[in-house]
């Protein structure tokens, strides 16, 4: 089967993977690459002292680079279970993933309230 | 010898003053607050932590890892034994997956 994205990863071993989780991780890797380039696109195009056209030309150069090096398209996932919505960020979990292993214990310093 | 001060110095003088003291503490002379597009550039790159969300795979080995450099071994992961053993049985019952397309 052929590599279904357009540069070669690698693919995370330490959390839960599945189609969606890829597609991110491989956003993230895009978007640390593409940083600097796209930071100094910004620059030129937020940059008043800089000629009108100069700056429009930045601003479509920024536009015309791919959707996968933006930071925008990135979103933080569940590492357990591979969720979109609803991930406590402090955890990195979903509230089920984060749920079923507070109530096991396995996450430290998380107890059940009770006074 | 003390100066006394007669009276404030010019605001030239005073501006003149603040240039300099951006200058030797590597600040940003920028009195018309002139949106330059500084702040960009000024910002610390973002993308080395967000690469590491999802974990770094060398932190830490993985049991196939293990198997993969000990095959004398013959290590089992138990949980994989389970899954394979629940997928047996399921087939068993004519439950598994359906069978591909054959074209």
């Amino acid at each position: 089967m052929p590599f279904r994205f357009p540069v070669k990863f690698e693919i995370p071993k330490h959390c839960y993977v599945n189609a969606r989780v890829l597609k991110d991780q491989f956003k993230r890797i895009q978007y640390a690459e593409h940083e600097v380039t796209r930071n100094a696109l910004k620059h030129i195009a937020r940059n008043t002292e800089l000629a009108g056209s100069v700056r429009l030309e930045a601003q479509l150069q920024l536009a015309a680079m791919p959707k996968y090096t933006s930071p925008t398209q990135i979103r933080d996932r569940c590492v357990a279970s591979g969720n979109g919505k609803w991930v406590i960020k402090d955890f990195k979990l979903n509230r089920t993933a984060f749920r079923e292993r507070a109530r096991a214990g396995i996450i430290p310093g998380v107890t059940k309230a009770s006074w | 010898m003390s100066v006394v001060l007669k009276k404030l110095p010019t605001k030239e003088r005073l501006l003149q003053a603040k240039k300099l003291s951006a200058e030797i503490f590597g600040e940003i002379w920028n009195p018309q607050s002139v949106r330059n597009g500084a702040k960009i550039l000024r910002a610390p790159l973002k993308g080395p932590e967000v690469v590491k969300y999802y974990g770094t795979n060398d932190s830490m080995p993985t049991f196939k890892d293990f198997k993969e450099w000990f095959p004398e071994l013959k290590l089992v992961d138990p949980r994989e034994e389970i899954r394979m053993n629940m997928v047996i049985s399921r087939k068993k019952r004519n439950k598994g997956a359906p069978k591909k397309k054959s074209s």
